[in-house]
């Protein structure tokens, strides 16, 4: 039986709210925090974390259907 | 001399006399200028047994090379002095449109000692000042002072003004430049005050400055300002302000909320970060004399019970400051609270940081409504915070206003209890909002060590833990995982010597990210001819912060000085950092050994100073 696509949202935070919006998409399965960062490059100049359901995650995280995963920026404050 | 006019004025204002004075020239290489030759010329010249706040206690306002020249970031200047808040070393830095018009007027910086027989002014215009009255002045918010300031000398006249809390020598009173850029740590306001001196105003000057290299230096500066511009971090401070990010860091853990008691507040965070504010209430953009980056915000509040006129509004700092340590998400609160913390001239960080833990206190028993003159100190309750506390700390007024003018420390020391626990600070200066326990355990490091006192911006940690610069030229090519303790002290050291050499040659930390290390040698050599190679660039930092060291130790600080409080080293309780220790004590055994420190002491060893020309 093949595996269904698994349905994520994703979320810029900070500054890259407007930029990336909140929206849902579709994943094949399998899919890790590394291809959602291939899907939203960002600056080369800007580091971002990503956290799925609010928790820091790695490049090799594995992504579960209606996981929420945040973009979020690295910059230096005020 | 290029760049540099060679000419620093002294005031004594026991009996008005001026002159002029001409440190020689090979201390403005060795200590850069701004933040480093303050301190040379305060080592050297001030009476260590003076307490911060007698009337022949020096107060320093310094350029660096760099201010005048017509490029991003390099209209800063600083300030020295004794705290009255730390007892200790102080140092500030302000940016605007006062440090260009200084050198333009034939002065790299202002000494000044002695008290005022009365509220007075200085004047200064090309090559002259002038001692004035400024009775007129006196008792005036900052805002108003600097409105009749602009109607008697001129609407593109340039100022340092104290508000109503410098008069009143609240520990944490500030200074401010147009109404809009703050010397705000260390309460130079109330070293102002002290000397009966309200405000320096220079009259505007025009164009006036020679340079070692003038071709070579507009062609460098013509080729980075487009990068400046266009770079990610330019946008996001233009767009949002410094505040841009505040969402962003929430997610890490680094913003403080309630007394460094939280770390995370979706609501907060979307409301209180700089994409909100701009689309909520900014006017316009502003920026500091020649800047591209223009991080300013001009802000208004219509409709609201937090309603304020078209203004300053409020940075980062302040936004956490007096929103997220005082728990509250309401931004046009936040806003009213920045404005009214300013126009009677306090920093707000330490203002914040001081309320909120007398806000612990209060909630813990520690603080009774006796103590606070029946003033109920509830989480959030910013309508109390700006209609009671704010004014009564700037009046020094009942038990509450004067308790909480001395700020968090001496406020703990007083009342006991062990509230000193809760308190976020390191020797007396109340902590910037960025919490090590999520930010990265670099900064805490930083706070500990930082000559100030808890600071984020006098060495360049925060900003090299962030990832926000590399300088393979110096051998900083590496990310930095930001909680652990892994090449923290290693990175310490450059940090030292890179934010030295920042707070001297008056860069600012937002336009210089972009910027390579070999070019801000370059800008500061084609200015001002100093020649520095990068070893002796990144040597000169070094000295400038072993003599701040050296200046903390003769007020008798040690070791044990370099401390974080109890609550700053706890775990933070939720986000990325829950859980996890520092592992302080090995970062600051590590920074020691590296700095060649007296682990007693707590100042570098004879043969270092003796490398750094120091003794």
């Amino acid at each position: 039986m093949r595996n269904p696509s698994i349905s994520i949202t994703i979320e810029g935070a900070g500054f890259l709210r407007k930029k990336i919006g909140t929206r849902t998409i579709v994943m094949p399965p399998g899919s890790r925090v590394s291809d959602i960062k291939k899907q939203f490059p960002v600056d080369t100049d800007l580091r971002v974390i990503v956290f799925v359901n609010r928790k820091k995650a790695s490049d090799s995280h594995a992504l579960h259907n209606g996981d929420l995963i945040s973009i979020v920026p690295i910059f230096f404050g005020g | 001399m290029h760049a540099n006019t060679g000419k620093i004025l002294r005031i004594n204002l026991d009996d008005n006399s001026i002159s002029v004075f001409s440190p020689d020239e090979e201390l403005y290489k060795k200590y850069i200028g701004g933040s480093g030759l303050a301190a040379k010329l305060f080592y050297d010249m001030a009476d260590f047994n003076c307490p911060a706040l007698d009337p022949q206690a020096m107060l320093i306002f310094m350029n660096g090379p760099l201010a005048g020249v017509k490029f991003s970031g390099t209209s800063r200047m600083s300030a020295a002095g004794r705290s009255p808040l730390t007892n200790i070393f102080a140092e500030s830095s302000c940016g605007g449109h006062f440090p260009p018009q200084l050198r333009y007027a034939g002065f790299d910086g202002i000494i000044i000692t002695g008290k005022a027989a009365k509220p007075s002014l200085i004047h200064i215009t090309r090559g002259k000042a002038e001692i004035v009255d400024a009775g007129w002045l006196w008792g005036t918010p900052i805002s108003t002072a600097n409105e009749k300031i602009k109607t008697k000398f001129g609407t593109q006249s340039k100022s340092l003004v104290i508000g109503p809390a410098g008069e009143h020598l609240v520990s944490f009173a500030c200074i401010l430049s147009n109404a809009h850029h703050a010397f705000g740590r260390c309460g130079f306001g109330a070293i102002m005050g002290s000397k009966n001196l309200k405000a320096i105003v220079i009259d505007h000057q025009n164009f006036n400055q020679s340079y070692y290299d003038s071709a070579k230096l507009h062609t460098l500066t013509n080729e980075i300002t487009p990068r400046i511009k266009e770079h990610i971090f330019t946008q996001v401070l233009n767009d949002f302000g410094s505040a841009g990010n505040l969402e962003g860091h929430m997610y890490t853990g680094d913003v403080p909320i309630k007394n460094w008691s939280e770390n995370f507040n979706e609501e907060m965070a979307e409301n209180l970060t700089g994409s909100t504010i701009s689309e909520r209430y900014l006017t316009r953009k502003a920026s500091c004399a020649h800047c591209v980056v223009a991080c300013k915000r001009i802000i208004r509040i219509e409709d609201s019970p937090f309603a304020i006129s078209e203004g300053p509004g409020p940075e980062y700092e302040t936004v956490a400051a007096l929103g997220c340590m005082l728990n509250s998400s309401d931004l046009a609160a936040v806003c009213k609270a920045g404005r009214v913390c300013n126009d009677l001239g306090m920093d707000s960080i330490s203002a914040g940081a001081t309320i909120a833990w007398a806000m612990e206190a209060f909630e813990k028993g520690h603080l009774t409504l006796h103590e606070t003159d029946g003033i109920a100190l509830e989480w959030g309750d910013l309508c109390t915070v700006i209609e009671k506390v704010l004014p009564a700390i700037a009046a020094r007024k009942g038990n509450l206003g004067m308790l909480l003018s001395h700020g968090s420390k001496k406020a703990a020391e007083h009342i006991g209890n062990n509230s000193i626990s809760y308190t976020a600070q390191s020797k007396g200066l109340e902590a910037p909002m960025h919490d090590p326990r999520g930010g990265g355990h670099g900064h805490a490091l930083a706070y500990a060590v930082s000559p100030r006192g808890a600071c984020h911006v006098s060495t360049a940690m925060h900003f090299m833990e962030t990832g926000a610069c590399n300088y393979p030229e110096i051998g900083f090519e590496f990310d930095l995982e930001a909680l652990t303790d892994e090449k923290k002290p290693e990175t310490m050291v450059l940090a030292a010597s890179i934010g030295s050499i920042e707070n001297s040659a008056c860069f600012c930390q937002y336009a210089d990210r972009p910027l390579s290390f070999n070019e801000m040698l370059e800008l500061v050599n084609l200015s001002s001819g100093y020649g520095h190679t990068l070893d002796s660039f990144i040597e000169a930092g070094l000295r400038i912060f072993h003599l701040k060291r050296l200046i903390n130790h003769r007020y008798g600080t040690v070791r044990a000085d370099d401390a974080l409080t109890e609550r700053m080293l706890e775990p933070a309780r939720e986000g990325d950092g829950a859980g996890i220790l520092i592992n302080f004590e090995s970062m600051l055994n590590k920074f020691y050994s590296l700095m060649n420190f007296d682990d007693q002491k707590g100042i570098a060893k004879e043969e270092t100073l003796r490398k750094l020309d120091l003794l």
